[in-house]
């Protein structure tokens, strides 16, 4: 396929992700960038003015009604989300939009409503299910080697904040929480997809350099399986350099721990193709190389993904509904800590 | 410009507290390398059995480090740095706080290259082609004001930069970067990649092949894109100057495994390990003279 037979692709919010997604789309052999739209002009007129493919745009809507496009990724904001969708969805243009789905219960629900009246092609870019260590992890799951389940307990750390914070990730109006939604969405995200549906949360935050915001976080679940477990985060951990995810989970047969960098499992008898004793796999026997690499494997893993959509009419692997799940568990966490830890049925 | 960089280059990760393969682990080196005179010490080692040369990167530990190469004997005169620019982190964190736009314009003016800073109060609305030009000649001496009395021997540009720039389609930045590099420092432009094919694809086709290009390569194909396969052909390229990083793999692999492996390619011209300790050194440089046609300076007693 031709440079101009590609996939034409507008991209909305360009920050640090839509950086990376325009690379990775611009990257790939089948797609390219034609624009981008950013309310604050300075970088994406460099950018234009620099590669004159890309038109840069400050409003959405006029980049919309502007540029023929095959597909926009939405990467703005948390806030700004629901108005982007909503306006895709509108155009029935096909979207990938950036986690976590929206600030508030209520805009999820609007654009679930919205894609059911008018289903749209789109994908939620949850990208730890495109880790390798984590799609590993939900294989042994899947494979029932642990036998009964009994409790799963999973956390989320990272060293990034130790003054209060600067910037819309702190702003509860524009991000609609703190280190929860913001990181806890990814493990919440990866929990459902190894264990199903959360049905009950009770939960207590704590704000230590925020004042609008948790920075920490403690949930506990209640999966409809039964299962139960709990969620530990906290944006304000020292040495954790870059955000390190670990979900622990023990049944009748052994345990099983996974992290970004690789998976352990204990099995007392062999089960599902799995030896008894210890099976260690690492980041280096579990990497797998991709055409493109900007910031990481995940990131063109999902594109590629999302561009497989588009190109054969599969269903989307992580949909709003799906999304829309998560910012149900992490409301209820929310609701509550507020009423000082009683239980929330979701 | 001849391209001539050391065969053998110390990586800085694990001295700043960085690992591939376990972050606890990392965390636990970082604590080891507290007191620099440690990292002295690994550095002298590895001088002593012929290594050269260390990348660095302006982490914050990064001045300490290279205040104690200069008041080294044996080091300030025959250790050469070879600066990774820019540092990302520092990026990502500031532009978090302020945007990238307001992030960019900060960082210029803290330049105190005065009538330069002209172009500041343009950029916001037109910066254009040729601008650019002197937008990153300002960005490397910003970025270079930490390494000023050190003898260098490359300066790497950072693979997330490299696969931005060359993914988005800029490829004047680079050029900008290699005249600037050349002519400013005196040493060659380098730069690390992720894609290794495409960027050699590139480079070939601009006569650019003079610039090292750093990438990863183990057998295991870790950090390898798209695949080992795909990198053959640039990596039978003689006139590549190539740099392999990750050669162990995070030490997955052995080192007599990983430069037997890597022996047999003609384009290999020097390897970025990491060695956190004396008998690491020992060993990994060890297998380096066995397997690898490496000229290395005599070894010497300390
Ligand atoms: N998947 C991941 O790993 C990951 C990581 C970081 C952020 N994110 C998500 O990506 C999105 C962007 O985060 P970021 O870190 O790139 O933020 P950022 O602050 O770097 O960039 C956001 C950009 O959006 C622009 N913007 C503001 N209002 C807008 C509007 N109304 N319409 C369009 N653009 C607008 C800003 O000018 C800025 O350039 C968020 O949804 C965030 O939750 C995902």
């Amino acid at each position: 396929m031709t440079k101009s037979h590609s996939i034409r692709i507008g991209i909305t919010g360009f920050g640090k992700m839509g950086l990376l997604h325009t690379a990775i789309l611009n990257g790939f052999e089948d797609s390219k960038v034609v624009a981008v739209s950013d309310p604050s002009p300075m970088i994406t007129k460099v950018l234009s003015n620099l590669n004159p493919n890309i038109h840069a745009y400050e409003d959405l809507s006029e980049m919309l009604e502007k540029e023929p496009l095959d597909a926009v990724v939405i990467a703005s904001p948390v806030s700004f989300h629901e108005s982007a969708a909503l306006a895709c969805i509108e155009k029935g243009i096909p979207f990938f939009m950036e986690k976590p789905l929206v600030a508030h219960l209520q805009q999820g629900k609007n654009i679930c409503a919205a894609l059911e009246k008018k289903p749209t092609p789109h994908m939620i870019g949850f990208m730890c299910r495109y880790i390798e260590a984590f799609q590993k992890g939900q294989e042994v799951v899947l494979s029932k080697a642990l036998g009964r389940l009994h409790r799963v307990s999973a956390s989320i750390y990272v060293a990034q904040l130790f003054n209060k914070g600067v910037g819309w990730r702190y702003d509860r109006k524009v991000s609609g929480g703190g280190v929860l939604l913001s990181q806890g969405s990814h493990v919440l995200d990866l929990l459902t997809w190894y264990f199903g549906k959360i049905t009950r949360v009770n939960a207590e935050v704590t704000s230590l350099y925020s004042s609008e915001i948790e920075d920490a976080a403690h949930v506990m679940l209640e999966f409809q399986s039964g299962l139960r477990g709990v969620l530990d985060c906290c944006w304000s951990k020292r040495f954790h350099r870059t955000p390190e995810t670990r979900i622990e989970v023990a049944g009748d047969n052994g345990t099983l721990t996974v992290t970004d960098d690789g998976i352990s499992l204990y099995l007392d008898e062999s089960a599902s193709g799995y030896q008894k004793g210890w099976t260690n796999l690492t980041a280096p026997e579990l990497y797998q190389g991709v055409e493109v690499d900007v910031g990481g494997g995940q990131y063109t893993r999902e594109l590629r993904d999302f561009l497989n959509i588009l190109k054969t009419g599969k269903p989307s692997p992580i949909t709003a509904q799906q999304a829309l799940h998560v910012q149900h568990v992490i409301e209820a966490a929310y609701l509550s800590a507020e009423r000082k830890g009683t239980p929330e049925v979701i | 410009m001849t391209t001539k960089i050391d065969s053998i280059i110390l990586g800085h990760n694990p001295f700043f507290g960085i690992d591939h393969l376990s972050a606890q682990r990392g965390n636990e080196k970082s604590q080891r390398f507290e007191d620099v005179g440690k990292i002295i010490e690994v550095l002298k080692h590895s001088h002593s059995l012929g290594a050269r040369g260390m990348m660095m990167s302006t982490h914050p530990r990064a001045q300490s480090v290279s205040k104690a190469i200069l008041e080294d004997s044996v080091l300030s005169s025959s250790w050469r740095v070879y600066p990774l620019v820019p540092y990302i982190q520092k990026y990502v964190r500031g532009s978090n706080e302020k945007g990238l736009g307001n992030l960019l314009v900060e960082t210029l003016s803290q330049a105190t290259l005065g009538q330069k800073l002209g172009l500041l109060l343009r950029g916001g609305k037109g910066l254009i082609t040729k601008d650019l030009k002197q937008l990153v000649e300002l960005l490397v001496d910003i970025e270079m004001l930490p390494f000023q009395k050190l003898n260098l021997g490359a300066i790497f540009l950072h693979d997330v930069v490299t696969d931005l720039v060359f993914n988005l389609g800029l490829d004047n930045a680079f050029e900008y970067f290699r005249d600037h590099v050349q002519k400013k420092y005196g040493v060659p432009a380098a730069f690390v990649t992720k894609n290794l094919p495409a960027i050699h694809r590139k480079f070939k086709a601009n006569g650019w092949l003079d610039s090292p290009i750093m990438a990863s390569l183990n057998s295991v194909g870790f950090y390898v894109n798209p695949s080992i396969e795909a990198c053959q052909e640039a990596l039978f390229d003689p006139n590549l100057n190539f740099v392999a990083m990750n050669s162990l793999a995070s030490g997955h692999l052995s080192p007599d495994d990983a430069y037997k492996f890597l022996a047999r390619y003609p384009a290999l011209r020097s390897v970025v390990v990491g060695v956190s300790r004396k008998e690491s050194a020992t060993q990994t440089i060890g297998a380096m003279s066995r397997h690898l046609k490496f000229e290395l300076p005599p070894q010497e007693k300390l």
